[in-house]
């Protein structure tokens, strides 16, 4: 790594540090605050292609970064995100025009996820030829196929992939790597560069006696399959096995299709549960029954169907590397639940038969591509390899995160400019660095969601109507960053910085008392000194001044005074 | 007393007395701690706008010996402190005190201001009289010693505005009282006194009609740093008054409150404000002092009364006001009151008050720690012949905690006090003082002139007005500048270290400060070169505040520019600089004391008590002087008695040298040096040598030519009746009395001071012999003032007749066929009045000696037109000569009574102390020199010389003047009179001066 | 003529209180975009005031949602201490307003803003706009304009908020109420001050005439001469027969 410059290091608010793919929260926000919707979608789609896909299923490290928690609570971030995406499709995209191409040199893209479409998307922005192959029919990866419609709309996907193609990104369906194509073939047609974002698409086995049986299906094949749109026979009596989202979604679904009754078991307690906790309440709420502390024995069958799931009861233990207590089977604990089906839900594992095995990662537990974290460069000179591929199963905007890189690390490898130097290196800043200051205050408003998490049916109408409530909960912003950065283009938005007169100063410190940033302080000379990287410029110190020795640079008091009487001197 | 003794003194009360106590204790090398309840010393006395009878200005008198008080090495100044405990005793006692907080840290606070500027919170300015606003961080007055600020926590919301612009950090918001155990040898209690509450006497309406206001009030009124800038104005409504009213005995002579002593004061300050009053109002103004007998008792007060009617035409009405009213439409005020038995009501614009003397407020607690005593009054209980000692061993007093009295009285109580302090520990001496030693001199005769600069901003007094950083970048363009720069303030400790650092870095030669006064501020900047190893005279100052920021306050640039033309003229002074050499004079640790009664003889025991020698020179046969004719007294002591003990403590106190009838015919030397001849009436002559001279040679009897004195056997002075009492011879049915025999009258117009009290003491021993008597006192005013009001009451009810005549009508005696009448005017009956007395004693007024004349010329020292000697300083010098090394004491002064002339004798022998306790004087080293070759022997330097400093020596065969550095006070008259130009004046040469002048006008090319 | 003039309301409008781009206001209304309402010195308020303005309305987002924590906190306090000091002026205290608004308000920001035009309508013109003759109330503006602008209230004004919601120096509390009748006391003080101040500023005057003017006892103002010549706000000119009369010095 090189060191740590201060050129490139790149000071963010918390909210965009925080997200893996630095969306410019606060810019879009301010739009949103504007009531400039539109404007707010190309703010985030200058980061990343998904707005109404992460305005839906993000897990949103935005918001457990948000400074205002501080205050009161976070901005409902993904909420926001979400509305600005769903209000511009429901007005009409704006179809996006295709980028010419500046350079001339192809990449292939394998994967149409998460990770894929936006490496594609970045790279056809700055002007390339991106091709993208997908093994499946339709593109979008998990997206498309293990999120269920009820949290995320095919159509939604559609439209944000739509997108992508507009700017002239060509996607291949149906060509499935390491059959129809390999590295050599796309090298041989002249790609450049490969990146490969596959993904992990299969689900983990139980190794359990009885996994066989029909009625077991695993979780990420049953979503896949309805999402295919095909038919699934769903038992009465459903076991789930794991904790995660998947897990959860899996049997909301079988809920859905007709299940009379859906049992989650969970090997550790509710506390060591991975999926979020909103999407446990969800499930709940949907009748979802929990068994926690216990683990599939065996299936048990009747005429080659499930009839039951036999489970040891479970104690917790130290905890694991995770940081999660270890469960310990209990001995002669054996029960039984009655089911017809049992569906595994226990995490996903990259499919690797495909791939040539010296990009293999042979010391990983679980099979995936060796890659350097940082450029995702792979043992193979202009081979990148990046989404749960290289890190195992994430999030979405995990991926897209990579994607990012990927991208950046593929223009760079093609432009033949080195891969590390120089690159930016994010570190979150925020204006109060001491919120012991600010006394905490009750939240007086509902945000435009109840709560960060919702389900997206009670989420859609709640927005639909409360665009209004968008605005406001947007007020909220307390604008960390120096400048928003957005479209809005007030001429405040710019920053306006105190400035202290120090013949004038005379050191009282009403200044720093009224300051809401502690941006001011007493120097050396025991005259105040503006910090301007904290100085919002909201002019607070100006008004209090009892000297007047503080002015503020575009909006001092004469400004003020003579923009007020011009209707007066008019 | 204690075996184990302390060096130290803790001197209670910093009011004048105070701090003329710990100056004299300090100077005679005690350490002193002088402790005040409040933020700052100064009592009263800072809070008048003149003095009489001299109307020197009360601030301008008294600020000198202020700064002396804090700048002095050997006075520790505890402020805000109070006695909480005493334990051990006399030469060895332990003191717990508690110091208040005053939420500010006095080693930080350098006094400049800005903190009281800015405060939000404004509260009623006591030292003001209560009549204007202050911050609530403040300083009581901008000379205040010490100028540390101080939170009025009462008032102060606890903003913190303070705390953030103070620049040197000295506010401390959690400071805490604290407290602290001293040592100390003696103690002397100067507390002072407590205004009367003026609210008290309710048929006077303060407090309710705002044109009535008290004689403090009216002092803050007529200084021109008072709230209305010195023009008198009425506070309801900011007019000019054309009619001014005085009361007087507001809380004095008054039965009824309580308060029947008389406060000894308020004549004499009614007097003066009415004058001054007169002086400070553009228009026609009329004063009418309305009083009971006007008390102007003191030296040459009566002069002043005199001058206050016919001068300055203030009418004096004798009457008690019985009530004021007022006009609540016009604020103007009807006072009501009785003339010629007759009710009066008159219209006036303003009405002064002339509030009383009351004890200390906390008297009781202080008493009650300290374990002594107090008088009905609640003041200190002391007695004739120890005026200056309380009821517990080693602790003393003085001032107006004794009894009411003025400044002088004060000042000499407070030296006198500080004798006896002093004595109790006089082998103490010099032990736990502070001894500074300096680096040697650095020899700069070879160096061209490398001159540092120092600009001070004075926090915002002159920063605040003055471009600073310009001036200091124009001091570097001038020649020989080698290093300026601008301090915050060039004063503060560390500010001094960084000078001293400078003086090294740049190896200067010459330093300026321009900054404030050099009156208060040249010594500490002088110390600090000296303490670089440069010469004291190397340094100078520019006072770009009061000469420049001040007075230019609204033109900051203008002032700019006339801060450089001062630092300009003062390098081009600098720059001529030359060192200079503090002359040591030795000195003769003799004390030689002329006269030998109570005042001499008193003087004359403190010195020798102090352990020095002591020639004691009386002309009569016997000591004694005019206590020998006192038989009994006032207060019931028995004068014979302690006479005879005090003799006896003379003659067997083997310091003390006693010369009877013999006389000092000869003096000869200057302070620390004299050489005087005493010439016995046997012929006999020898020569003595003395550090010092104390004049106590007392004054006489005036030997009464009107009333019929001598020509009949029945009239006679109080005296001789006073012996005829004594010798049982009295007997009679009328007495009848006159007072003021010899007394204000044409020839001597002042008051003899001590007659109405022998009177009332010959009145009352009558009525004690032989009740029935009848005794007629036939006066113009009784001044009885002090506690002896309480003798005058109580001889008015033992039936003695006090009748009032005024000049126009003295009263006649007649030897109608061998029977002695006396007419006289009756004024309550309104008709003459004949009695045949079987005695008529006449008052007969004490006047000068008829010697002083010689002795005055004999010591160069001079007299008052009465005749009596002149001190140095009426107010604040009261027994020192100008001349340095000779003081005066008792009736030698003027008149006065056996404990006044004890106190003024202690006091004499204390400032003597500060002398004879040193072995050698340091003078001043700016001096006249004479070039010898220059001089013409015109004698004209010598003629012109107010301090004879300058005598004429035979040189070869010419005679050229000859300067004595130990009497030269650096004035330079005779430098700028001799037509040879011979003389030259140290640091202020002419080549100085007039570079100065012409750097002053001209811009200098850098 | 009179008629025919409009109305002037100046509506200084925090940044991020309202941001909808078609606001339906009065034409009469002039906006004056600030990043917060806390940033409104009292002074210019008082200023826009004495220059004519009829009204003047103060936008804040609703506590407590400042985009700077407390500004609007801020300008409530600046608002309390100019009624005060208008209400000594004589100028109807009703030509201040400070709005709270938020989007989720029911009404509409141009609700407001023509709810205030009316209001200020029926008080009517203001008495010192364009053409007005030189006045008393002009002189009073002024002299609230000059005490708003000097040290003493602004030092209070900063601190207000530390001495009342958190302890002063000494650990002591501060009520709102005890503060308020602090405030009182000194805007009182101070506008006198300053009225005497510009009084006094173009012809010297006897305590007896400021008295007249100021209706106050001659006491009074006595003692706030004395107190202003103290922080050498005015000084002695002359003397008239027993009147003394006073001119004032130039503040720095």
């Amino acid at each position: 790594m090189t060191a740590k410059t201060e050129t490139n290091v790149r000071k963010l608010p918390p909210c965009r540090a925080a997200c893996p793919a630095h969306v410019n929260v606060q810019g879009y926000v301010a739009l949103i605050q504007r009531g400039k919707f539109k404007e707010a979608v190309e703010i985030i789609r200058r980061d990343m292609p998904f707005p109404a896909i992460c305005g839906r299923v993000c897990f949103s490290p935005c918001e457990d970064a948000c400074a205002r928690v501080n205050v009161d609570q976070a901005v409902a971030i993904r909420g926001l995100k979400r509305l600005v995406a769903d209000i511009e499709r429901e007005t009409g995209r704006i179809k996006s025009e295709p980028i010419p191409k500046k350079y001339g040199e192809k990449i292939a893209i394998i994967g149409a996820g998460p990770a894929g479409l936006t490496a594609a998307y970045e790279l056809a922005k700055l002007g390339y030829p991106v091709t993208v192959f997908e093994r499946m029919s339709e593109t979008g990866g998990m997206m498309r196929y293990c999120i269920p419609e009820f949290r995320l709309e095919k159509f939604v996907v559609a439209n944000e992939i739509a997108y992508i193609k507009d700017l002239g990104v060509e996607i291949k369906t149906g060509v499935e790597f390491g059959k129809d194509i390999t590295i050599q073939t796309l090298q041989d047609e002249g790609y450049k560069a490969i990146f490969l974002a596959i993904g992990t698409q299969l689900g983990m086995k139980l190794n359990v006696p009885g996994e066989d049986l029909e009625g077991v299906i695993n979780a990420v094949d049953f979503l896949r399959t309805v999402n295919l749109g095909e038919h699934v026979e769903v038992g009465e009596r459903v076991a789930v096995v794991g904790g995660g989202n998947t897990a959860m979604d899996a049997a909301r679904m079988a809920k859905k299709l007709g299940a009379k009754e859906v049992t989650i078991l969970y090997r550790r307690s509710r506390e060591e549960m991975p999926a979020l906790p909103h999407e446990v309440e969800l499930a709940e709420k949907d009748g979802i029954k929990f068994y926690f502390l216990v683990a599939p024995k065996q299936i048990i069958g009747e005429n080659g169907k499930v009839k039951a799931i036999e489970c040891l009861r479970m104690r917790l233990g130290e905890p694991d590397e995770s940081g999660r207590r270890r469960p310990i089977p209990i001995s002669f604990s054996e029960h039984q639940y009655e089911v017809d089906m049992v569906i595994p839900a226990l995490g996903q594992v990259a499919e690797t038969s495909c791939m040539p095995k010296e990009l293999l990662n042979k010391e990983a537990r679980a099979p995936s591509i060796k890659v350097d974290p940082a450029t995702l460069e792979t043992n193979m000179l202009g081979v990148f390899a990046g989404g749960d591929i290289a890190t195992g199963p994430a999030s979405i905007i995990e991926a897209v995160g990579a994607g990012k890189r990927a991208a950046v690390s593929i223009h760079r490898y093609l432009q033949g400019i080195d891969l590390r130097s120089g690159r930016e290196e994010v570190e979150e800043t925020t204006w109060v660095k001491n919120w012991g200051y600010i006394n905490k205050k009750e939240r007086r408003y509902e945000p435009p969601v109840e709560k960060p998490r919702l389900s997206f049916e009670e989420t859609r109408e709640y927005l639909e109507n409360l665009k209004q409530h968008a605005m406001f909960e947007a007020f909220r912003c307390l604008g960390c960053g120096p400048c928003a950065e957005c479209l809005a283009n007030l001429e405040l938005c710019e920053g306006d910085k105190a400035v202290v007169d120090e013949t004038l100063c005379i050191g009282c410190n009403v200044c720093a008392v009224v300051c809401p940033f502690g941006a001011i302080k007493k120097n050396e000379k025991e005259i105040a000194q503006v910090n301007e990287d904290l100085c919002k410029g909201c002019g607070i110190c100006a008004a209090r001044c009892p000297e007047k020795a503080i002015t503020m640079k575009k909006l001092p008091n004469e400004k003020i005074l003579s923009l007020a009487l011009a209707i007066v001197k008019g | 007393m204690a075996e184990k003794k302390v060096g130290a003194v803790l001197v209670v009360g910093g009011g004048v007395a105070g701090i003329q106590a710990s100056l004299d204790l300090a100077d005679s090398g005690f350490k002193v701690y002088l402790i005040d309840e409040g933020a700052s010393i100064g009592g009263v006395m800072a809070q008048l706008d003149k003095t009489f009878p001299t109307n020197d200005c009360s601030m301008c008198i008294l600020s000198p010996k202020l700064v002396a008080t804090g700048r002095h090495p050997n006075i520790t100044i505890l402020t805000n402190t109070e006695i909480l405990g005493l334990n051990g005793e006399a030469g060895n006692f332990e003191v717990k005190l508690r110091k208040r907080s005053r939420y500010i840290i006095e080693e930080k606070c350098n006094g400049c201001g800005l903190c009281a500027q800015k405060c939000p919170i404004e509260a009623v300015d006591m030292y003001n009289g209560g009549l204007s606003e202050r911050s609530a961080i403040y300083v009581d007055y901008p000379q205040a010693v010490p100028l540390k600020y101080k939170i009025d926590r009462e008032k102060c919301i606890g903003c913190g505005t303070c705390y953030e612009i103070c620049k040197a950090k000295a506010v401390a918001y959690d400071q805490q009282d604290s407290e602290a155990t001293l040592k100390v040898g003696s103690i002397i209690l100067a507390p002072g006194f407590e205004p009367f509450d003026a609210k008290l006497k309710s048929e006077y309406g303060y407090g309710r009609y705002p044109n009535v206001v008290t004689s403090i009030e009216f002092e803050r009124i007529l200084s021109a740093s008072g709230p209305y800038g010195g023009l008198v104005l009425r506070p309801s409504d900011g007019e000019i008054p054309k009619k001014i009213a005085f009361i007087q005995c507001v809380g004095s002579r008054d039965y009824k409150l309580g308060n029947n002593y008389c406060s000894a004061v308020c004549c004499m300050y009614g007097m003066k404000e009415a004058v001054i009053a007169k002086e400070h109002t553009p228009t026609k103004l009329d004063a009418t002092i309305f009083y009971m007998d006007l008390r102007a008792y003191g030296k040459e007060f009566d002069a002043y009364y005199n001058r206050a009617r016919e001068e300055w035409g203030i009418r004096f009405v004798r009457s008690r006001v019985a009530s004021i009213t007022e006009d609540s439409s016009t604020g103007n005020l009807f006072v009501h009151y009785v003339e010629d038995e007759k009710p009066k009501t008159e219209e006036f614009d303003m009405v002064v008050l002339s509030i009383g003397m009351q004890p200390p407020k906390n008297v009781e607690k202080i008493a009650k720690v300290l374990g002594i005593e107090l008088n009905k009054y609640k003041f200190c209980e002391t007695k004739t012949f120890s005026p200056l000692e309380t009821s517990k061993p080693g602790v003393f007093v003085c001032g107006a905690f004794s009894a009411p009295k003025d400044i002088p009285e004060s000042v000499a109580q407070a030296s006198g006090a500080a004798a006896k302090a002093m004595s109790i520990i006089a082998s103490e001496r010099g032990k736990l003082v502070a001894v500074k030693e300096y680096p040697p001199e650095r020899d700069i005769s070879q160096e061209e002139p490398r001159i540092g600069v120092f600009v001070c901003h004075c926090g915002i007094n002159i920063g605040g007005v003055v471009n600073v950083p310009e001036v200091v970048e124009y001091a570097k363009t001038l020649p020989n500048v080698v290093y300026a720069e601008a301090n915050l303030y060039t004063c503060s400790q560390d500010t001094q270290k960084l000078i001293r650092e400078k003086i090294q870095q740049h190896n200067l030669n010459r330093v300026i400060v321009a900054s404030c006064t050099p009156r208060t501020h040249e010594p500490l900047f002088r110390e600090t070169v000296q303490e670089a190893g440069l010469n004291p005279y190397l340094f100078e100052m520019a006072n770009i505040r009061d000469q420049c920021s001040w007075v230019h306050m609204h033109e900051p640039k203008e002032a700019t520019e006339k801060a450089k033309d001062l630092v300009r003229s003062v390098v081009a002074k600098a720059k001529l600089l030359k060192p200079l050499k503090k002359p040591e004079i030795s000195v003769t640790p003799v004390g030689l004391i002329m006269g030998g009664g109570v005042s001499g003889m008193t003087a004359a025991l403190e010195l020798a008590r102090q352990g020095f020698e002591v020639h004691l020179v009386e002309r009569e046969k016997e000591l004694g002087g005019y206590l020998r004719k006192i038989y009994y007294l006032l207060e019931g002591d028995n004068p014979k008695e302690r006479l005879d003990a005090l003799i006896k403590d003379i003659m067997e106190n083997d310091k003390i040298y006693v010369h009877l009838n013999a006389e000092v015919t000869e003096i000869s030397g200057f302070v620390g040096n004299f050489k005087s001849k005493i010439k016995h009436y046997n012929g006999k002559e020898e020569e003595v040598e003395h550090g010092i001279v104390i004049v106590a040679t007392g004054a006489t009897e005036y030997k009464p030519t009107e009333y019929l004195y001598d020509k009949d056997p029945r009239v006679m002075t109080q005296h001789e009746l006073e012996e005829k009492i004594a010798k049982g011879d009295f007997k009679a049915k009328n007495v009848i009395m006159i007072q003021c025999v010899g007394a204000r009258n044409e020839e001597r117009p002042n008051c003899a001071r001590i007659c109405c009290g022998q009177a009332i003491k010959n009145a009352l021993k009558i009525k004690e012999i032989i009740p029935e008597t009848e005794v007629y006192v036939l006066y113009k005013d009784i001044r009885s003032y002090g506690f002896k009001e309480d003798y005058y009451r109580k001889a008015s009810e033992k039936g003695v007749l006090f009748i009032n005549y005024e000049d126009s009508r003295k009263p006649q005696v007649r030897n109608e066929k061998g029977k002695l009448e006396v007419t006289f005017w009756e004024p309550v009956i309104k008709q003459e009045v004949t009695i045949e007395p079987d005695l008529l004693i006449l008052s007969a007024a004490t006047i000068p000696n008829p010697d002083n004349k010689r002795v005055a010329e004999m010591l160069k020292v001079p007299l008052t037109k009465d005749g009596f000697f002149l001190e140095a300083h009426m107010k604040l010098r009261p027994v020192d000569f100008a001349t340095d090394g000779v003081f005066l004491c008792g009736m030698a002064h003027s008149p006065k009574y056996i404990d006044e002339s004890i106190a003024q004798a202690c006091a004499a022998a204390a400032r003597a102390t500060t002398i004879l306790s040193k072995p050698a004087l340091e003078m001043e080293g700016i001096v006249a020199n004479v070039n010898e070759d220059l001089c013409s022997g015109c004698r004209i330097c010598e003629y012109l010389c107010p301090y004879g400093a300058i005598e004429m020596k035979q040189k070869d065969d010419r005679l050229v003047a000859h300067v004595i550095e130990a009497l030269c006070k650096g004035c330079g008259a005779c430098g700028s009179a001799c037509p040879t130009k011979a003389i030259t004046m140290g640091h202020f040469t002419t080549e100085e001066i007039i570079a100065q002048v012409k750097a002053a006008l001209l811009e200098v090319k850098a | 003529m009179m008629e025919l003039e409009n109305f002037n309301v100046v509506c200084f409008m925090c940044n991020w209180a309202f941001c909808q781009e078609e606001m339906q206001i009065p034409s009469d209304l002039n906006i004056v975009r600030v990043m917060c309402i806390g940033r409104i010195d009292p002074a210019i308020i008082l200023e826009t005031l004495e220059k004519g303005m009829d009204g003047v309305m103060l936008v804040g987002c609703k506590p407590p949602d400042c985009h700077f924590i407390d500004g609007n906190l801020q300008a409530e306090r600046a608002v309390k201490m100019l009624r005060k000091l208008l209400k000594l002026t004589g100028l109807e205290t009703e030509r201040i307003k400070l709005l709270w608004y938020s989007p989720t308000d029911e009404k509409t920001f141009a609700y407001y803003a023509k709810k205030f035009l009316k209001e200020i309508k029926e008080i009517g013109f203001s008495p010192l706009k364009r053409g007005a003759p030189k006045s008393k109330l002009l002189v009073n503006v002024l002299a609230a304009k000059n005490a708003a602008s000097d040290f003493r209230l602004r030092v209070l004004l900063g601190r207000e908020k530390e001495l009342t919601e958190g302890v002063n120096v000494y650990g002591e509390k501060f009520s709102v109420e005890e503060f308020d009748a602090l405030l009182d006391e000194i805007v009182t003080e101070e506008f006198v001050r300053h009225k005497i101040h510009v009084l006094t500023k173009t012809e010297p005057l006897s305590v007896k005439a400021l008295a007249d003017v100021l209706e106050m006892k001659t006491a009074n103002v006595l003692r706030h001469i004395v107190n202003m010549r103290r922080k050498n706000m005015i000084a002695l000119d002359h003397v008239e027969g027993t009147t003394p009369l006073y001119k004032a010095l130039e503040v720095k």
